[in-house]
C-alpha cells in the first residue's frame, strides 16, 4: 500500500496543477476548483491498486474532472450558476477587459457547454476527443460548442465573425 | 481575431494567472481516496456488491459515470462502463438477499453518461429487487425500469404475439441464457398510442437468475409525450446489461425461493364444493377447478373443447356494476352483464366473452366463455366456464352450438357461484 501511496503521490503532485487550472476555468471559483480536483484526485487514488491503475493516470483524471464537474453541476440544479466574477487582475497578452468579459460569459454557460469549451479551447481536446471524455457524440459537442461560442460572441459583440467557423472541429 | 482565438487567449491567460495550492491538493486528494476505498470495503461487506450509490425514491443520482461509488469516472469506448465499473468481485461473504441499491448502482454504472432522476429501487423479496428511474442524455428523458431476481427453477422467456409492429428477438448464448430482445410501441395494441415505445431485453440463465431492463421514450410509463424518437439505448446496449458478470456477483449467495410445489392431484375443498355445487357429471380438479366429464360434454359439437370450470373470489376494488362493464380489448369482446336468477333465488350477474376472428388480435381460433357473478359490491364470486373451437373447424354453426351449450350451464354455474357465498357454504 505504501508503494501505491507513493506512485500516486508523484503523480499527483505532477498533475495537480493543471488539473486545477481546468477545474478554476471550469468553475471561477478557488474553493471549488480545491474541492474538484481534490475529489478527483480521491477517485483517482481509489483506483491506484497494485493489481491496477488507470493507463493513462493524467487523462483519466482529467477526464474525471470534467465530468465530476457536470456532475455537480446538475446535482445542484439548473437554476444555479456558476460565479462569473472574475478577478480582475493584471496577466497574459490579451486583453484584461475583454478576458474578465469573456470569462464572465463562459461561466454563465451551462456546465456541460462550459465543459466543451475547456476542453476545446484550453486542454486543446479535439471534437471526438471532447466527445469521447464528456461522453457526449461528437455531433452533440460540435452543435454544443457552435451554440457556446455564439453566445460568446453576442456578448463580445463579434458580429463580423463567422459562425459558421465555430464549432467545427480544428 | 476569431471568437475560438479569443477564448483560447483568455482561458491561457487566465491560467497562467493562477498558483495552484499543489501540496493541498495532492494531500486532500489522498485523504478522501483512502476515504472512498474505506467506504468501498465497508459496503463491499456489507451489501456484497461492487458498487453502492444510496438512492431513495425522488432522489437525484450522481451521473452514473462509473467508479466504484456511482461517481464520475471515464468510461470505455464502447459506451459502457469500463472496467473501474465493477473493480473487484465481492469478496465479502455470500449475502442472502438480493440489495436493490446495489442492483440500481450496477445498471446505472453499465449505462452510457446521463442524468439519473426520480429513482426508486426496492425489493419484493429477498431474492428478486425492482428499480426506475428517469434517464437523461441530454436528447431527451426516458423511463428507465427494471428487476433483478433469482428462481429456483429457469424459466427461459420466449416472445409475445405482436400486432402492434414491434419485433422480438430470442437468442441463446453460450452458456445457456436465454435473452430476449424486444422492441416496439408500448401498448400491445396497434393504434394505441404508437409513438410511445418500450424496448426492453430480458436475460434468464440456467441458474434461474433473471435480468430485465426496460426502457422508453417517455419520462414516465404512462401519461406524457415522448421526448426522442427513439429510447436512449440500442437493444445491443440493453443486451450487453443483461447479460453483464456484475448481476451473478451481485447475487452470489442469494438463495432462490423453494420450487413452487407441484400441485398435483391435491384437490382442494373449494374444489370438491365447486363441483358437487355444478352437480353430476363434475369433477373437482386441483385449487378451484372443476373438470366436466363426458355426460356434461354431451351437446358440444365434435372437436370443440371445454375447459374447466373455474371458481374465484373477485376483489372489492371493482364493484359489479365495474365488472359487468362491456369491453373489447386484444381481440376479446366482453359483452355488458345480464342479471337472472340463480336457481336458488339470488340474483347473479351473467358476462359473455369471446374472441374475434378477424383483425390483429385473431389468434387462430375461436373461444366464448361465459361468467356467472353472485354476491355484492363488497363480497363476490365468480365462476367461469370457456370451450374453444380451432380455426379450420368453426362455424357460425358450431359457434352457435358452443353459445348454447354454455347457456346450457349458466344455472349450474350460478348455484355453484352463490353457494360460494358466505352463509351458504355448508
Amino acid at each position: 500500500m505504501a508503494g501505491d501511496a507513493e506512485g500516486f503521490t508523484d503523480f499527483a503532485t505532477s498533475c495537480s496543477g493543471r488539473l486545477f487550472r481546468t477545474a478554476w476555468l471550469l468553475t471561477g471559483d478557488w474553493h471549488l476548483a480545491e474541492d474538484l480536483v481534490q475529489e478527483t484526485l480521491g477517485k483517482v487514488y481509489r483506483a491506484w491498486t497494485k493489481r491496477s491503475r488507470p493507463d493513462d493516470p493524467a487523462a483519466y483524471a482529467r477526464t474525471t474532472l470534467v465530468r465530476t464537474f457536470v456532475s455537480h453541476r446538475r446535482r445542484r440544479g439548473s437554476a444555479e450558476r456558476p460565479t462569473d466574477s472574475v478577478p480582475d487582475t493584471p496577466g497574459g497578452e490579451t486583453d484584461v477587459a475583454l478576458r474578465v468579459t469573456l470569462l464572465g460569459a463562459l461561466g454563465r454557460l451551462d456546465a456541460k457547454d462550459r465543459a466543451v469549451l475547456v476542453l476545446r479551447y484550453w486542454e486543446d481536446r479535439s471534437v471526438e476527443e471532447t466527445a469521447a471524455e464528456l461522453g457526449l457524440s461528437a455531433g452533440a459537442v460540435r452543435s454544443r460548442s457552435f451554440r457556446a461560442l455564439d453566445r460568446l460572441r453576442a456578448v463580445l459583440g463579434t458580429d463580423a465573425d463567422d459562425p459558421t467557423r465555430s464549432g467545427v472541429a480544428r | 481575431m476569431t471568437i475560438e482565438e479569443e477564448l483560447e487567449l483568455a482561458l491561457r491567460a487566465e491560467a497562467a494567472r493562477i498558483d495552484p495550492p499543489v501540496a493541498e491538493l495532492v494531500s486532500g486528494g489522498v485523504t478522501r481516496g483512502r476515504e472512498l476505498r474505506r467506504l468501498r470495503r465497508a459496503r463491499l461487506a456489507v451489501g456484497g456488491a461492487a458498487l453502492a450509490l444510496v438512492a431513495g425514491a425522488g432522489s437525484v443520482l450522481a451521473v452514473p459515470f462509473v467508479g466504484g461509488d456511482g461517481d464520475s469516472g471515464p468510461v470505455a469506448d464502447d459506451g459502457r462502463a469500463g472496467s473501474e465499473t465493477v473493480a473487484a468481485p465481492p469478496q465479502a461473504d455470500p449475502v442472502a438477499e438480493i440489495d436493490p441499491d446495489a442492483v440500481l448502482d450496477a445498471v446505472v454504472a453499465l449505462l452510457p453518461p446521463g442524468e439519473i432522476t426520480d429513482v426508486t429501487a426496492d425489493a419484493l423479496d429477498p431474492t428478486s429487487a425492482w428499480f426506475d428511474f428517469v434517464y437523461d442524455d441530454g436528447d431527451g428523458a426516458g423511463w428507465i425500469s427494471g428487476s433483478v431476481a433469482v428462481a429456483a427453477v429457469a424459466e427461459p422467456p420466449v416472445c409475445p404475439v405482436i400486432v402492434n409492429g414491434g419485433t422480438c428477438e430470442v437468442r441463446t448464448l453460450d452458456d445457456g441464457t436465454t435473452l430476449v430482445l424486444e422492441a416496439g410501441p408500448y401498448y400491445p395494441q396497434p393504434d394505441r398510442e404508437p409513438h410511445r415505445l418500450q424496448w426492453r431485453a430480458t436475460a434468464v440463465a440456467p441458474s434461474g437468475l433473471s435480468v430485465h431492463v426496460g426502457e422508453m421514450n417517455t419520462p414516465t410509463e404512462k401519461q406524457s409525450e415522448p421526448t426522442r424518437s427513439e429510447p436512449p439505448f440500442s437493444l445491443e446496449q440493453l443486451a450487453a446489461v443483461v447479460t453483464d458478470d456484475v448481476w451473478s456477483e451481485l447475487t452470489a449467495g442469494v438463495s432462490p425461493p423453494p420450487a413452487p410445489e407441484d400441485p398435483g392431484d391435491e384437490i382442494t375443498d373449494e374444489a370438491r364444493a365447486l363441483a358437487e355445487n355444478l352437480g353430476p357429471g363434475w369433477t373437482p380438479s386441483g385449487m378451484d377447478a372443476a373438470d366436466p366429464g363426458p355426460d356434461v360434454t354431451a351437446g358440444l359439437p365434435d372437436g370443440v373443447e371445454a375447459g374447466a370450470a373455474m371458481i374465484m373470489e373477485i376483489g372489492a376494488e371493482l364493484s359489479v356494476a365495474q365488472h359487468c362493464d362491456p369491453m373489447e380489448e386484444k381481440g376479446r369482446i366482453t359483452q355488458p352483464c345480464t342479471t337472472t336468477t340463480a336457481p336458488g333465488g339470488e340474483t347473479v350477474h351473467v358476462q359473455w366473452a369471446t374472441t374475434t376472428l378477424d383483425g390483429p388480435y385473431a389468434r387462430g381460433g375461436y373461444s366464448a366463455e361465459v361468467w356467472v357473478i353472485a354476491g355484492t359490491d363488497e363480497r363476490k364470486f365468480r365462476v367461469s366456464l370457456l370451450v374453444g373451437d380451432s380455426a379450420d373447424a368453426t362455424t357460425p354453426e358450431r359457434r352457435d352450438a358452443m353459445a348454447a351449450w354454455l347457456e346450457e350451464q349458466v344455472d349450474d354455474l350460478a348455484r355453484a357461484a352463490t353457494a360460494a357465498l358466505p352463509g351458504e357454504q355448508g
